[in-house]
């Protein structure tokens, strides 16, 4: 096992108060068996010990959409412009990955200082393995809206291809503000207290269970506040084929979202340097 | 010979919350580190003593990367490993082979490196059969092992080793000082941190000694080694001083007012070495036939000897008057742990008791490669160890 150590060139590193940009990004591409591996283990310890194992990311959104069905099309009588149960998955897709990644992602680097206080790999790790099992079980979620949608005979539009930088935008968003939040519940624990409440608000003001115009103009742009909305929106729109859209919401929401990604991973790495101290 | 690591100026400052007790806070900064600096060349196993508080620990979360220094700046050329605390993100629920993919991830490995290794690290840990079960059925031991293993077989250029061989049994211990030494022959550069002075000296060959957070020295093993035994003394406290007798009455004819330990050259007892037992007694009345009995003891209250005068027919007559005694116990066979000196006075083997005191002060005593061999004779040997020969021969017959 040693001999082929002093074949090789030594890379040269120095540790100091501040880390550049280029040891960083290089250290994201040399570490990145360590995120795979983080991620399996995250994945394994979630579904390992239940009996349904990964059954459970394919009954979640199954129940979710029933239950909308029932209270929004059988009781509030929600008029949309494709069933309902196609309408409401095309927004959970988005809408359920943002906010299982918040949800996971805000506690992991507090839950991961067993680790971090031991081993180096880029921090920002903890928080993207979090996002293996969102990522999976928005996969299911998605594969449950194509044979939804193949069921009820629903053609995608011509903007389909659209709907791929939605979900990369959501997913960018959901890591920034999941990063954000990490760094700040590694204070203050009150945000993982107060996520799940939140994120269901967020869920009810947000376009998700109903189409955004039958919202009272007069809130509407309260809705238009958070960027997720011109996400969800921009992905229905992009795989139910709901015309006329009016795209530069949806654009625009992507343009923020690249920002709070950017943003948040910034106050991130600031943050994270100082935290590993205080845990 | 090439630089490894290059340390300059280095150091780190913690900023500390304290209440005060009007309610308010303040804060204050500690140095764990201040301008450390050093140079370990390729190849070198660099031992790190010093005492609990140091700087150790810091030092070597900054040289792996864990945390960050506040000033000055670290050049490492080549791949580290750290082994700080080994057996990190271990998942009870997965199988021993799954983490040993999944420790060696974390650790920097490349799968296929880990691939490539895989049947060495499992041949090394000695848990082939239990390969596939999970490690919440694994004993401490083989977890442990498991661990090392895999760490052992990370290609690095840098290893950082912490008290890891503090743990494991004998004949694990022998493995990984193999590993080392194996690791130091092919050019691999070795930070070493222990408090076991007898791996330092054995393993090390140098050696820098940190005290509150700036090097003391740097230099030849054995020689800094020493010196930080013959230092350390002062600051652990080895020395008793005994109040006077109060109250009514006369008080005890025979006082014990100071009693230490040392070792032979008046540092900390060492594993092997002379240990000298230094009390002061103040004779208030004449006293004929003065016995002195002392008792050692383990921390949990194990016996290990007792000594007397009264045992070699050497009872004092004195007058009143203070007086020093020295108790040499020749290459006392101490195993390193805490022990507990116990002092009595009295005369005709207990007939009048002048003063008794248990537990009267606690030592320390420092481990040392007593045998030549690299194995650690460790507390869990027993109360005491026996210097052995082994001789052996063949019988005639088949």
């Amino acid at each position: 096992m040693m001999a082929d150590d002093a074949a090789r060139v030594r890379p040269v590193h120095v540790i100091g108060p501040r880390e550049t940009l280029g040891v960083w990004l290089k250290d994201l591409w040399l570490y990145r068996n360590a995120l795979l591996s983080l991620s399996a283990r995250d994945l394994r310890g979630k579904y390992k010990q239940a009996s349904l194992g990964f059954a459970w990311a394919l009954i979640q959104p199954l129940v979710q959409v029933a239950l909308f069905t029932l209270v929004f099309r059988g009781v509030a009588q929600v008029r949309t412009p494709v069933p309902y149960a196609v309408f409401a998955l095309a927004a959970l897709v988005p809408f359920n990955l943002f906010q299982q990644i918040v949800t996971a992602g805000t506690p992991s680097f507090v839950s991961a200082q067993g680790i971090v206080t031991k081993v180096y790999f880029p921090r920002l790790y903890t928080v993207l393995a979090a996002a293996a099992a969102p990522l999976l079980s928005g996969g299911i979620t998605l594969a449950i809206l194509v044979v939804t949608m193949v069921w009820f005979g629903i053609v995608p539009s011509a903007m389909v291809f659209v709907a791929i930088p939605m979900l990369l935008g959501t997913f960018l968003l959901a890591v920034g503000v999941a990063s954000f939040l990490a760094a700040v519940n590694a204070r203050f624990r009150d945000i993982q207290h107060a996520l799940p409440l939140i994120m269901t608000v967020f869920m009810y003001v947000s376009p998700v269970l109903y189409p955004l115009d039958i919202m009272p103009p007069r809130l509407r742009p309260l809705a238009l506040l958070n960027p997720i909305s011109g996400l969800v929106e921009g992905f229905r729109a992009a795989v139910i084929g709901i015309q006329p859209y009016s795209w530069n919401l949806s654009w625009a929401s992507l343009a923020v979202s690249v920002v709070i990604f950017i943003v948040g991973v910034c106050v991130f790495e600031r943050a994270q340097a100082r935290l590993v101290d205080v845990l | 010979m090439r630089t490894a690591i290059r340390a300059e100026d280095l150091s780190k400052v913690y900023k500390i919350r304290v209440r005060q007790p009007d309610g308010s806070t303040t804060r204050i900064e500690k140095h764990a580190l201040r301008d450390v600096a050093f140079e370990v060349s390729e190849g070198e196993v660099f031992g790190i003593i010093g005492r609990n508080g140091a700087g150790k620990s810091t030092l070597l979360k900054i040289l792996s990367r864990i945390t960050v220094p506040t000033r000055g700046r670290v050049t490492v050329y080549g791949r580290v490993a750290s082994l700080l605390e080994v057996g990190t993100g271990m998942h009870p629920e997965m199988t021993g082979r799954e983490n040993i993919f999944l420790n060696g991830a974390l650790l920097g490995m490349a799968k296929r490196d880990i691939a490539r290794q895989f049947a060495r690290i499992v041949e090394f840990a000695g848990v082939a059969e239990y390969i596939d079960t999970p490690i919440k059925r694994y004993s401490t031991g083989m977890k442990l092992r498991l661990a090392f293993a895999v760490a052992a077989h990370l290609s690095a250029d840098v290893m950082i080793v912490d008290e890891v061989l503090a743990v494991g049994d004998a004949e694990f211990q022998a493995k990984c000082l193999t590993v080392m030494r194996d690791g130091t022959k092919a050019g691999r550069t070795t930070l070493f941190v222990s408090h076991n002075m007898a791996a330092i000296e054995n393993l090390c060959s140098r050696v820098t000694w940190l005290d509150q957070g700036a090097i003391v020295r740097t230099g030849k093993a054995e020689a800094v080694v020493r010196e930080y035994l013959g230092g350390a003394i002062s600051s652990t406290g080895r020395i008793r001083e005994f109040a006077p007798p109060s109250g009514d009455g006369p008080g005890p004819a025979v006082h014990f007012s100071r009693a230490g330990v040392t070792g032979a050259d008046g540092g900390a007892p060492v594993q092997g070495d002379d240990l000298l037992i230094r009390l002061e007694l103040e004779v208030r009345n004449q006293v004929r036939g003065l016995q002195i009995q002392l008792a050692l003891s383990t921390l949990e209250g194990n016996p290990v000897c007792s000594i007397c005068n009264g045992d070699y027919r050497a009872e004092w007559d004195l007058q009143p008057g203070h007086y020093n005694l020295t108790v040499r116990l020749s290459s006392a066979r101490l195993l390193p742990r805490t022990h507990k000196l116990s002092l009595r006075s009295f005369v005709n083997w207990g007939a009048e008791v002048f003063e008794d005191w248990p537990d009267a002060l606690t030592f320390p005593v420092m481990g040392r490669d007593v045998l030549g061999s690299g194995i650690s004779l460790l507390a869990d040997r027993g109360v005491t160890w026996m210097p052995a020969r082994f001789d052996l021969s063949q019988t005639a017959g088949q």
